[in-house]
């Protein structure tokens, strides 16, 4: 009988859950994709186009990322944090990249404050990873 | 580098608050209030951004063109909660942005170059 209740406990438990699962490869990935993104943003001082293979890997990176995000239960809020930096229509990291292309090379003053926007919009996406049941220290 | 007073900096802040609330009558009068309430937020919680950025452009570290894009980018990351409730159309809402944008940029430009 004890055991009966406490698997019903847990059962209710999960039905009752309203954020998905942490997941160790969700978290490296986006960590791995913030690091990626913040470099390839340095190099914006220099030609767009010198720097189209970092610019398809990050792009790639971010889209793995994303898809793996979107294939997870209740994890609509992760979602929404991804696509204020990789929506191609508007994300921030997006914008950044298409203003690059339209202008060639960026000045340090800009790069340096792109990255300061950009950089704590992956840390809340992180802080959400970590948020999640299973997650944190 | 130019200082400008916090009395001037908020005179600045009025005058971009009441220029956008005027183009906001002309392009959708319906929802001036709604277009007000939603640029004050972002000019009383981008005001340092703002200041500073503008002061890099008469620096020359960060070039007009990266400052309008600075401001678009920081006008959409504060969501315009408000005019986003209403029926207005997307690219209404973008006509309007890129009017604020533009606003912002004479106003705060036009008074540092004056200053300097």
């Amino acid at each position: 009988m004890k055991r009966a209740c406490v698997l019903l406990s847990g059962l209710f438990l999960a039905a009752c859950q309203t954020t998905s699962q942490y997941d160790e490869w969700a978290y490296q990935k986006v960590t791995a994709c913030k690091a990626e993104v913040l470099l390839l943003m340095d190099h914006a001082s220099t030609p767009f186009a010198d720097n189209k293979d970092q610019i398809d890997s990050a792009d790639l990176h971010i889209a793995e990322a994303l898809e793996f995000d979107k294939g997870r239960p209740l994890n609509n809020a992760k979602i929404k944090e991804w696509n204020i930096i990789a929506d191609p229509n508007g994300g921030s990291y997006d914008e950044f990249v298409r203003f690059w292309h339209e202008h060639g090379t960026l000045s340090k003053g800009f790069i340096s404050e792109s990255k300061t926007v950009i950089s704590s919009q992956f840390d809340q996406l992180i802080q959400t990873e970590r948020n999640k049941v299973g997650g944190g220290e | 580098m130019t200082f400008l007073t916090p009395k001037q900096i908020d005179d600045l802040l009025k005058q971009i608050l009441n220029q956008t609330v005027s183009l906001a009558q002309k392009l959708f009068d319906k929802y001036w209030k709604e277009a007000r309430l939603d640029i004050q937020t972002f000019l009383t919680n981008s005001k340092g951004n703002l200041i500073r950025w503008a002061q890099e452009v008469t620096d020359k570290k960060i070039s007009q063109d990266e400052f309008n894009e600075l401001v678009k980018e920081q006008i959409a990351l504060s969501e315009l909660h408000a005019i986003k409730q209403t029926d207005l159309k997307d690219v209404e809402i973008d006509t309007f942005v890129s009017g604020a944008t533009s606003i912002i940029t004479t106003v705060l430009l036009s008074a540092l170059t004056v200053a300097k």
